[in-house]
């Protein structure tokens, strides 16, 4: 399963909504109930589900899905 | 089990904390342990309550003004549980603790004023459950150490 689509599925589970189809352009400004809060769980979710850990700074700069991918990108590069 | 944590506090949020004082003092005996206190960072007014014979305190969290964070949680959410607070040794092996167990640091840690500027920090963990973190040490609100 590629990251978007894993993805996915933390967002559908946050949301509660097994129909939510999300893409890079996807944000708290297009998805009713991204919230700070929302976000925060939706990150752990990811750092848990790709075992991965981001620091507070990389996470205040998470503006989109593309964000998330960019950075889980660069973790699972190694480029971190 | 050996653990660094004592809870410290329990953070309710309110819409006013004189009424939440009187309501909490007249139900179950909580005495006023401080003034209200401004705490900046928070964007809150707060006050801490103890039970005459209580190990921790009760802190009472009111928005400061209606651009408080506060503010939207509580239009959310309503009153109720908003956090809790636990005094730590040394809050650096504590937030390392917190992070490698799968909560998010929420910021880096900053002197609280509420606690004579001993260094606070904030976590949040997947159910959305916010924690306090808040180094012993000497100073207002402070845990008699733990018996070995």
């Amino acid at each position: 399963m590629d990251p978007l689509q894993r993805l996915q599925t933390i967002f559908q589970e946050q949301f509660d909504d097994p129909a939510l189809v999300i893409g890079p352009g996807t944000s708290p400004a297009t998805l009713p109930g991204w919230d700070s809060v929302a976000q925060i769980q939706i990150v752990l979710a990811v750092e848990e589900a790709f075992r991965v850990r981001f620091t507070t700074r990389q996470v205040a700069g998470l503006r989109s899905v593309a964000d998330i991918l960019d950075l889980l990108e660069t973790h699972l590069n190694g480029s971190y | 089990m050996d653990t660094p944590f004592q809870l410290h506090h329990i953070g309710l949020l309110v819409r006013s904390i004189e009424r939440a004082t009187e309501l909490q003092v007249a139900r179950y005996g909580y005495r006023i342990e401080s003034p209200i206190i401004h705490d900046p960072v928070q964007t809150a007014r707060v006050r801490f309550l103890r039970l005459p014979q209580g190990a921790h305190w009760l802190e009472l969290v009111a928005p400061e003004d209606a651009q408080s964070r506060l503010a939207g949680a509580l239009a959310r959410r309503g009153e109720g549980l908003h956090h809790l607070c636990y005094q730590v040794p040394r809050l650096t092996e504590a937030c390392a603790q917190l992070r490698e167990g799968g909560q998010m640091l929420l910021a880096e840690p900053v002197p609280a004023p509420a606690f004579g500027c001993r260094p606070i920090a904030w976590f949040m963990d997947r159910a959305g459950l916010l924690t306090e973190l808040v180094e012993a040490g000497p100073g207002p609100f402070s845990l008699p150490p733990q018996e070995p």
